[in-house]
């Protein structure tokens, strides 16, 4: 069989795009303006330092994208079930086990197209190759959980220690290069 | 019009949620009926989150069935495949 149309970079770099602009809105009418600006502005400076890799538009779209999904997922999934609703140390743990659950099919997708991802991750973790994951090492889910995990955590923390928004989004927009050094401290940690 | 029910804390009147109240329980919240405007565009949006989750899934089986051949790659969709069943199942019917 083949593909009537060829996926090319362009086309990941444009439904990339649009994606985002799908996600804001839904932050935007869901939520509201500052957190959709402060999601995604944030999202996009935390990228750029994450990063390894040339920042090329994809690189620094995906991770903001990655966690708001993992962040509005794990809200539908935790907060029907009593046991677990308001637990803020479970909505930050679940958000970055799910940023790494939505970044899987990304990065092997990258990964077999020849795309750029923000960061390599090579390492054998539990013995888990890549066959198991469709080509991805598990190390590279490690990798988008602790930086899911942390960038959610952050957020959170700021949101409910009862500092004034202008306050949150200074503190959330400067505290972006130690959160890439938080992430880069707890994927060393496996 | 669309009534829907959504949880708003009793202290602040905020919407709990991601951007919730600064102190926002589930004990200490209370449903609000609200008016949701029946319009296509509000219902596209609130299924934001399983749209774009399905997208991605449907991007890699087209890539790795039609575009490289490789069905392996589908591996790498399974878990969030799973997780999208159980969204879906958790009871809001996709919304969020």
């Amino acid at each position: 069989m083949s593909a009537p149309v060829d996926i090319g970079l362009h086309h990941y770099q444009a439904l990339l795009t649009a994606a985002t602009v799908f996600a804001a809105a839904h932050a935007y009418r869901k939520l509201s303006p500052f957190f959709c600006v402060s999601w995604f502005g944030a999202g996009w400076i935390f990228a750029y330092l994450w990063t390894q890799a040339r920042p090329a538009p994809e690189v620094v779209l995906l991770p903001p994208l990655v966690f708001y999904l993992a962040a509005a997922l794990t809200k539908g999934l935790v907060e029907t079930r009593a046991s677990v609703q308001g637990n803020h140390l479970v909505h930050v743990a679940m958000t970055g086990v799910l940023s790494g659950v939505v970044a899987l099919p990304m990065i092997a997708m990258a990964g077999a197209m020849g795309w750029s991802v923000p960061r390599p991750a090579s390492r054998v973790l539990l013995g888990v190759n890549g066959s198991w994951l469709g080509g991805p090492t598990l190390d590279g889910v490690w990798l988008w959980i602790a930086a899911g995990g942390v960038f959610y955590g952050a957020y959170k923390l700021f949101d409910h220690v009862g500092l004034s928004r202008g306050w949150q989004l200074v503190l959330l927009l400067g505290s972006t290069p130690f959160l890439v050094m938080g992430a880069e401290w707890v994927y060393g940690l496996a | 019009m669309a009534y829907r029910t959504m949880r708003v804390c009793a202290r602040t009147g905020l919407l709990a949620g991601l951007a919730s109240c600064p102190r926002g329980r589930h004990s200490r919240l209370q449903p609000l009926a609200v008016v949701v405007e029946d319009v296509p565009i509000e219902s596209l949006i609130s299924r934001a989150p399983a749209l774009l989750l399905l997208a991605i899934l449907v991007l890699l089986g087209y890539l790795a069935l039609l575009q490289l051949d490789q069905p392996g790659l589908l591996a790498a969709g399974a878990p969030a495949a799973v997780v999208l069943a159980l969204y879906l199942r958790s009871g809001r019917g996709g919304r969020s």
